[in-house]
């Protein structure tokens, strides 16, 4: 009987009550950088990490790499204890603001990460102008880093991270200092890798990145997660609203804003055509069936409506600001 | 290993990307090129030395005398060339019989004179040397004529041509000298000496001034960055999420910031090899060890520099980390330096004796001193007033003597003054001292210039060995001569010997002379570095010539003498054991490799031997007693400070005497080498404070300076160096500074790995 290979199962990243405390000066002052982190990226994903500064999220990836010791918990990488060699063999990591020595060229810079990174040199040959088509630095492979932009640099170390061609990539901002053309070309790089079954953890500031290709994300805040989930689930919300497009008749007063007395609404408008747009926070569909017949009974016509749905940036400010005055409160 | 033959591989990038390497290779080549049109021409000796002039008194009266005369002579035709000032003083010097004597003429102004006559086309004169035998290689070389002759040519013709014209007053030139040219245009007067050791001593002076000094000061300066910039935020945690070890990376960064040294280093010492090689003919292959030399040199500091470069990552930081390293280990070494050279060696023990029931020593301060065994102490004696023993500075020109006369309980001992101006001057004034008055110093009879060692014979007569032949005092040792003199610095006038005679055929040897007696039969041995000679005392009283021996120069040196046996030791270092009738060779030995020896004595029965090196290792040979111990027994004896002797001696056949470390004296029982007694000084609070402070100071301390002993090591193979200035150099038994080479070695290597070390262990353990 032929015995089939063993499928690794393991989350690609498994972390637990992961707690860092950072002591410096003369009299050892701590500075907790993580409290109690526990999140678990499957195989496959792309997973965001969002959080503001100071958050934790650079000393979260760290610890991941071994670049950080942990103080207290647990961190797996890839099935294997976080920072031990052999898992960081599978780890394609992009630095925030990475430095590339300047003696480099393209190429030089990809021999040597990959050399790093214990490839062999002909592999190393052979997969070095394949990279630097791929992050669009074809013509760039025998120029000096030292007339690199910032964005041609963020691509060469996002091909550094890929030269070894690892099952799990982490990027701490990789977007940082990109055109959006080269975010769009970024972004449909990281979805063509997940695609090869590469899982994929990003730390970003920009948000709007984040929602367009992360399957799920975790939002840190002091060291702490404080919601973690899919796009959608967050972007849901725990009140909704429903948006109102409104027509007036011809010769309509003010008088209509009284069908809204008592509810939680926002007015805005006319826009051009003399559409008006009423949001209003319901429920259930009884609210939404209350709030038309009130508008209905008040001549007013109803262009239609819609339910109001939270961006990113708005879900991760209502959890932050949330969060701050839980703490407050407490 | 792959990721870290990277990192040592983009470290040679680096270098290579550097634009400070470039500018220093650019350096390196045009300094070859610019040496690379040296010239060092080796050619027969032409210049004349101080110990050529063997009669510098009589050349005096005999230019004098020619100065009168309008007959055609060599020494005519030298006066003819000697400036008018000159000319003035040697008639004055040497006046005509019944003229008062003027101002005397000084030995090196005579020579400085002589030189210049000898680069000159006029000096011969056919009909001037028409009475004087020349040599068929002489003659054809006058017969070609003088005016097509390069300049060289021309002085190493005058030379014999004086040679033949004064042979009573010039010696022949011995071994070579050194023209110095540019282009093929020579610089200055032939140096003396052989290419080979000018060479070498140019070589590592460049060597260690470009590139140990200059060199390492600006690799440490343009390196000081590497270690910085690999730890710093960006760039370290993208080495660190690579499969690599942490404190790998660390060591292999460490090793890689070297690779621009290595590139300097290698070209230049690689370049100098070359230039050598082909240009000299001198293949040097101990050469090329400078360069891993020079590179360890630096890698202590760039250790230090590496190390304050994962603390603080600060490339500034890590340079005045650095030079303040320097500086702590520099003041160390030279404080340790300064106070072992300058003040305790001059206490160690060069010569040691018994007179009568007391220990006499002679330290190498140039202080003779018996001991006081109630205080514990080496009291002074035969102190001259004029010249006082000091306590610190510089070896002066050793001590010939003491010896110590039984009969008449006196102690007799050849001291020449600290300043001499050249060598090969006049005659000094014996120091004496009887025991009745205490030793107290009597000026003595003046012995011939240049007596090399004292004895006396079977009738308690002594004599006088220097480089014409032994002599003899026929008057009283204490018959006193007036000699001028400036500030008590006696003047080294022309020869000036009463009393002594000599009573050996000319021996014609070249300076430094070493001489042994065999106190049983009065058999003498007289050496230098290329010949050695047995001499017989016959009925008459006169010395014949039993044996002699000629080799190559370097060949012979120090001389013992003993029953049987000769030793002789030669200044690299191999021991010969010759028959002391035929001088046949019977054995040779190189117990130390190609260490100097420092001295050689014997036991009257020539039953032991003992050999003394300048690294201070002694050695006892027994000569075999037996046919089928055909080479004797030569072992090193289990005495005190093993290593660290200074001094041996047989007072009788059945005791030896040993100087040791700082100013001791052992006596041992021949028999089973069982210790007798040791007489320890009690030493002052300099003493206390280098052995509890200084010396342990300097243990722990890296040493990166004293990498140049073993530099030159390398260079020469040599352990011990001159001291005392070149006159100094020939002599085997003159001073000589222990070069120490491999307690540096090890102490640096130490001090690299805790540096190392401590490097790993913190980036092990911090964040990054």
């Amino acid at each position: 009987m032929t015995q089939m290979p063993a499928v690794d199962s393991s989350p690609a990243i498994e972390v637990r009550e992961l707690c860092k405390t950072y002591r410096s000066g003369l009299f050892g002052r701590s500075v907790e950088a993580l409290r109690g982190v526990s999140l678990q990226v499957g195989r496959g994903e792309i997973f965001g990490l969002l959080g503001p500064n100071g958050a934790g999220k650079t000393t979260l990836i760290k610890i991941l790499l071994g670049i950080v010791r942990r103080s207290k918990g647990h961190a797996m990488l890839l099935g294997q204890p976080a920072g031990r060699r052999t898992s960081r063999r599978e780890v394609g990591y992009l630095p925030e603001n990475h430095r590339i020595p300047r003696h480099h060229t393209g190429n030089s810079a990809l021999e040597y990460y990959a050399a790093l990174s214990d490839m062999p040199s002909a592999e190393i040959r052979r997969r070095r102008p394949e990279l630097l088509d791929l992050v669009g630095l074809r013509e760039w492979g025998r120029t000096s880093v030292r007339q690199y932009s910032k964005g041609m640099l963020q691509r060469l170390g996002l091909a550094q991270a890929l030269m070894h061609d690892p099952q799990l990539l982490i990027l701490d901002e990789p977007t940082d200092g990109v055109d959006p053309l080269g975010r769009a070309e970024m972004r449909a790089l990281l979805v063509e890798l997940k695609a090869r079954g590469k899982t994929i953890f990003i730390n970003s500031h920009l948000l709007q990145e984040i929602e367009l290709v992360c399957d799920r994300v975790a939002i840190l805040h002091k060291g702490e997660v404080v919601a973690v989930g899919g796009i959608a689930e967050l972007t849901r919300g725990k009140s909704t609203s429903v948006v109102f497009e409104l027509s007036l008749p011809e010769g309509a007063d003010q008088s209509w804003h009284a069908a809204l007395e008592g509810l939680e609404a926002a007015v805005s408008g006319p826009k051009p055509g003399g559409i008006w747009r009423v949001q209003v926070a319901v429920s259930g569909q009884e609210d939404v069936d209350h709030c038309v017949d009130r508008l209905r009974q008040a001549g007013v016509s109803i262009v239609s409506i819609s339910p109001h749905k939270l961006t990113l940036e708005e879900a991760f400010l209502g959890i932050i600001h949330s969060t701050q005055n839980t703490l407050v409160r407490a | 290993m792959r990721p870290y033959v990277a990192i040592l591989k983009d470290s040679f990038r680096e270098a290579m990307a550097s634009r400070v390497l470039w500018v220093m290779l650019v350096i390196i080549t045009l300094l070859l090129v610019l040496l690379a049109p040296l010239g060092l021409d080796e050619q027969p000796g032409t210049v004349l030395q101080a110990p050529d002039l063997r009669d510098s008194a009589s050349l005096v009266r005999k230019l004098a005398a020619a100065g009168r005369s309008e007959r055609p002579s060599p020494a005519r035709q030298v006066w003819k060339l000697l400036p008018q000032e000159l000319q003035t003083r040697i008639q004055e010097a040497a006046p005509a019989e019944g003229e008062d004597a003027g101002e005397r003429i000084y030995d090196y102004e005579l020579r400085t004179a002589l030189n210049r006559v000898l680069r000159s086309r006029e000096l011969y004169d056919a009909a001037a040397w028409s009475e004087v035998p020349l040599s068929s290689e002489v003659q054809r070389q006058l017969d070609g004529g003088l005016g097509g002759l390069p300049l060289a040519q021309v002085a190493r013709l005058n030379r014999l041509l004086l040679e033949a014209a004064f042979p009573e007053e010039i010696r022949p030139a011995a071994g070579e000298e050194l023209q110095i040219s540019y282009l093929g245009l020579p610089l200055g007067s032939p140096l003396p000496g052989k290419r080979e050791p000018i060479v070498q001593a140019s070589l590592l002076v460049l060597m260690e001034l470009l590139l140990g000094t200059v060199g390492i000061m600006a690799a440490i300066v343009v390196t000081a960055g590497i270690v910085p910039q690999t730890f710093e935020q960006g760039s370290i945690d993208l080495l660190l999420s690579k499969p690599v070890g942490r404190w790998a990376v660390f060591v292999t960064k460490v090793f890689g910031g070297c690779t621009f040294t290595l590139i300097n280093v290698g070209y230049m010492v690689g370049g100098l090899w070359l230039l050598c090689g082909v240009r000299y003919g001198w293949w040097n292959h101990r050469l090329l060890w400078c360069i891993p030399l020079f590179l360890f040199s630096f890698a202590i500091y760039y250790a230090v520099s590496a190390l304050s470069g994962v603390v603080w990552r600060h490339a500034i930081v890590c340079v005045v980390m650095t030079f303040l390293f320097w500086l702590a280990c520099t003041l160390v070494g030279v404080t340790k330096q300064v106070v072992e050279f300058w003040f305790l060696n001059q206490t160690r023990v060069v010569n040691v004796l018994r007179a009568g029931e007391d220990y006499v020593r002679v330290s190498e301060g140039r202080e003779i001193a018996r001991w006081d065994s109630a205080g514990q102490t080496w009291q002074p004696i035969l102190e001259n007033p004029d010249e006082p023993a000091v306590a610190f500075g510089p070896p002066g020109p050793r001590i010939a003597g003491p010896l110590y006369d039984p009969r008449r309980e006196l102690l007799v001992a050849l001291v020449p003054p600290r300043f001499q101006f050249g060598s090969g001057g006049p005659g000094t004034a014996l120091t004496v001292g009887k025991r009745a008055e205490g030793f107290k110093r009597l000026e003595g009879a003046n012995v011939p210039s240049g007596t090399a060692a004292l004895f006396y014979d079977d009738q308690g007569r002594f004599l006088a060995v220097n480089a014409e032949g032994i002599h003899r005092l026929e008057g009283d040792v204490l018959q006193k001569t007036q000699r001028p003199n400036i500030f008590g610095i006696p003047l080294p006038l022309a020869e000036d010997q009463r009393g002594f005679r000599r009573v050996s055929p000319p021996l014609d040897l070249t300076p430094p002379v070493y001489a042994a007696q065999d106190v049983r039969t009065g058999r003498m041995a007289v050496a230098d570095a290329r010949h050695l000679l047995v001499l017989s005392p016959e009925a008459d009283g006169e010395y014949t010539v039993r044996a002699r021996r000629e080799g190559k120069d370097g060949e012979s040196g120090l001389v013992a003498l003993g029953g049987r046996w000769l030793l002789s030791a030669s200044a690299k270092g191999v021991i010969r054991v010759l028959d002391a009738e035929t001088l046949e060779p019977l054995a040779s030995f190189e117990p130390e490799g190609g260490e100097t020896p420092r001295s050689l004595a014997a036991t009257a029965d020539g039953r032991h031997f003992a050999v003394l090196f300048h690294n201070g290792r002694l050695w006892l040979y027994e000569p075999p007693q037996d046919s089928e111990r055909a080479e004797g027994r030569l072992y090193q004896p289990d005495v005190a400070d093993r290593g660290d002797v200074t001094a041996v001696s047989f007072p009788d056949e059945h005791t030896m005497l040993i100087g040791h470390g700082f100013g001791n004296v052992s006596a041992y029982r021949l028999e089973q080498l069982v210790r007798l007694e040791t007489l320890r000084p009690s030493h002052g609070t300099l003493f206390l404070i280098y052995r509890w402070g200084i010396r342990p100071l300097y243990r722990i301390f890296p040493k990166p300076g004293e990498l140049d002993n073993l530099t030159q090591y390398v260079l020469t193979g040599e352990t011990t160096v001159a001291v005392g200035g070149p006159q100094n150099g020939d002599d085997l038994t003159a001073g000589r500074l222990k070069l120490d080479i491999w307690q540096p070695l090890w102490s640096n290597l130490a001090f690299v790995a805790v540096m190392l070390l401590l490097g790993s262990l913190y980036v092990q353990v911090k964040d990054f």
